[in-house]
């Protein structure tokens, strides 16, 4: 038999609040060592504060039918910026004849660009491999493609660097914003929302 | 995860496949492969938050609207 699949319906997602603390107190990620520190943060003081004073928003995700605690996820306005030190007019000139006239005079001026962030997303190892990772970044892509009291055109990530981490954001069409952090513990990835739009 | 360093530093090359890669999504300018590639995905993120809302009676719980 294989293990039960979840969708979108079988989820409830609410802001974290102190009543989350016990369950919190035994979540797990698994016990794999690159797990560690993610294990660590949400069971720390930390995470309450970095939600107090809006450092992050902190979403617990329970199952409806059982009100279990199965997944954690923190989101934070963020933006991707290139510090370039190559001159703006090389960049006009190379975008003017690719852009979209409507659009051209606008990103020729852009050196960043307002994003969200996923901080942190865990899911419970008991419940990993169910569509339950794959299902929120799905609906905080689908938020934020129907978003529009605030700019927002990327979706950036900064995910635990390895294989299963960076194979399921690949499966998401996330990129890697550069090499240099090739080695890090985290890897800065992005989605540009205009492509699922 | 907590970024545990400062952004990446991107080279020249990296920044402009960057903004390349964004001049190619807005003028259209993609492979079929990516094309298919990402209107499979914007079904499939449309499909899930449809279902996401149409649980909590069309309210969107992250955004609080």
């Amino acid at each position: 038999m294989g293990k039960i699949q979840f969708s979108a319906s079988d989820l409830d997602i609410t802001k974290l609040n102190e009543d989350d603390k016990d369950d919190l107190s035994s979540f797990s990620c698994g016990k794999e060592n690159c797990y560690n520190e993610l294990n660590a943060f949400f069971q720390s003081p930390e995470l309450y504060l970095s939600n107090k004073y809006h450092y992050y928003s902190v979403y617990v995700v329970r199952l409806k039918k059982t009100s279990e605690l199965i997944a954690v996820f923190t989101l934070a306005n963020d933006c991707i910026v290139l510090k370039s030190e190559e001159d703006e007019d090389d960049l006009k000139e190379e975008l003017k004849p690719e852009v979209a006239d409507e659009y051209c005079k606008i990103l020729e001026k852009q050196t960043s660009y307002p994003a969200i962030n996923i901080g942190h997303l865990g899911v419970k190892e008991e419940y990993q491999s169910r569509r339950i990772g794959g299902t929120l970044v799905n609906i905080i892509i689908g938020s934020f493609k129907n978003f529009d009291k605030a700019g927002c055109q990327f979706i950036t990530v900064d995910s635990l660097n390895n294989s299963r981490t960076n194979k399921f954001y690949s499966s998401h069409n996330f990129s890697n914003l550069s090499n240099s952090d090739f080695s890090c513990v985290t890897q800065r990835k992005y989605l540009l929302l205009e492509c699922v739009k | 995860m907590i970024r545990n360093s400062s952004f990446p530093k991107m080279t020249k090359r990296e920044i402009k496949d960057f903004r390349s890669n964004i001049c190619d999504v807005i003028t259209g300018n993609m492979s079929k492969e990516d094309v298919v590639r990402f209107k499979k995905q914007s079904e499939q993120v449309d499909a899930t938050y449809e279902e996401f809302l149409k649980s909590n009676n069309g309210k969107n719980p992250i955004l609080g609207i």
